[in-house]
């Protein structure tokens, strides 16, 4: 009889679990079928085209503010150019004359008639097995 | 404008590959000159020992690496020859057909030693091995000659290559000094007399490398004489001279272009 006793109460027990859960299911379900249902209104379509706007303004603005100002041309120098300073146009002369002299005057410098890179071979040119 | 770009671009890439063959051509001559070495050390070895035991077996091995260091041999001088060969490609200041020419009989000799490094390799027996030897050794005087004259052409037309080099950039200096806004008329006067200079120690060091460069190309592939060490030595002395009076071209010409 006890025992029969303790049976119904865990029955019953699990019977109590159940029923908050469900409800829970419930709830749920309704939540997401009112939000379909929301979805489907021209309202709720509105709001999204507003915020997606809002998403590519953000994103404009802020490859805007990427590119960086023009630069102001610079200010002409302000003492004249001295005499000993000749300009000359930059599509005559794209390296500055004296760097070409210096690397002519380079060059010739490590010019040698005795090129070690070409000396002749030291070989053994008595290779006998025969001569003393 | 882009012909000119293009042209220069070509220019450089052509001047790149030369370097990048000579330098090829360089470590070639490396590589065989460190097999001879090997295999002249076991020659040695080998010789050393039929000397003390006079025995078949060592006859056979001293045969076999005197056939090998025969034919390495004749490798080390294809290499130097092909190292001569890239360096004139790349040397500017001579004309085709004196570049053409050397390298012809370059060419000429490295074929002979090729087909030496075939018998060497195939001898018979040490008396063959043996003629094959002094057949090289009585090639060094010509072989000695040749380089003597490539190398002394190549020296002079440097410095000609280098003269017309200076030449260019004193044309840019009259366009610089023309375009500029100089008005010390003692100064440009100056910058004038520099340029004038340069221009003729340009035209005497053309002149003495020309003379110097055809003296040379006159050395035949021949035995060693006086006369063959007399032509190189006062050749030689013109290009060093050639170098002088250009270094003092270069100078004046950076004289006129101060400031540029």
């Amino acid at each position: 009889m006890e025992t029969q006793n303790n049976d119904n109460n865990f029955s019953s027990h699990k019977i109590g679990m159940g029923e908050p859960v469900a409800e829970e299911v419930d709830k749920i379900r309704n939540t997401w079928e009112k939000f379909k249902n929301f979805a489907k209104t021209p309202k709720f379509k509105i709001l999204a085209g507003i915020g997606v706007l809002i998403i590519i303004l953000i994103i404009v603005i802020a490859v805007i503010a990427q590119i960086p100002a023009n630069p102001k041309p610079p200010a002409p120098p302000l003492t004249p150019t001295p005499i000993a300073s000749p300009t000359e146009s930059p599509s005559i002369n794209p390296q500055p004359i004296s760097s070409e002299s210096a690397t002519l005057a380079k060059e010739l410098h490590g010019l040698l008639f005795n090129n070690p890179d070409l000396s002749f071979p030291l070989l053994d040119w008595k290779i006998s097995l025969t001569s003393k | 404008m882009k012909k000119f770009i293009i042209v220069l671009i070509l220019t450089s890439l052509s001047v790149g590959v030369a370097s990048a063959d000579f330098a090829k051509a360089k470590d070639d001559l490396r590589f065989e000159f460190e097999n001879y070495t090997k295999t002249h050390q076991e020659y040695a070895e080998t010789r050393a020992k039929y000397a003390q035991f006079k025995t078949l077996p060592a006859e056979t091995d001293a045969f076999e690496a005197l056939k090998r260091v025969l034919a390495d041999r004749s490798a080390v001088m294809s290499a130097y020859f092909a190292e001569f060969t890239e360096k004139l490609n790349e040397t500017g200041g001579m004309s085709d057909s004196v570049r053409n020419d050397l390298i012809s009989e370059l060419t000429s000799e490295r074929n002979y030693l090729a087909e030496f490094k075939r018998k060497a390799l195939n001898a018979k027996n040490v008396e063959g091995a043996e003629n094959l030897s002094s057949e090289f050794q009585n090639k060094m005087d010509g072989w000695q000659n040749i380089t003597s004259k490539v190398k002394g052409v190549v020296f002079s037309s440097s410095i000609i290559s280098i003269a017309n080099r200076t030449s260019q950039l004193i044309g840019k200096v009259e366009n610089a000094l023309a375009g500029s806004k100089i008005s010390d008329i003692s100064d440009l006067n100056l910058r004038d007399e520099k340029i004038a200079q340069g221009k003729d120690k340009i035209r005497e060091t053309k002149d003495l490398s020309s003379k110097s460069q055809s003296s040379f190309l006159t050395i035949k592939f021949d035995t060693r004489t006086f006369d063959t060490k007399r032509i190189e030595d006062k050749s030689r002395a013109d290009s060093e001279k050639a170098k002088i009076l250009l270094t003092d071209a270069i100078t004046a010409v950076s004289e006129a272009a101060r400031g540029f």
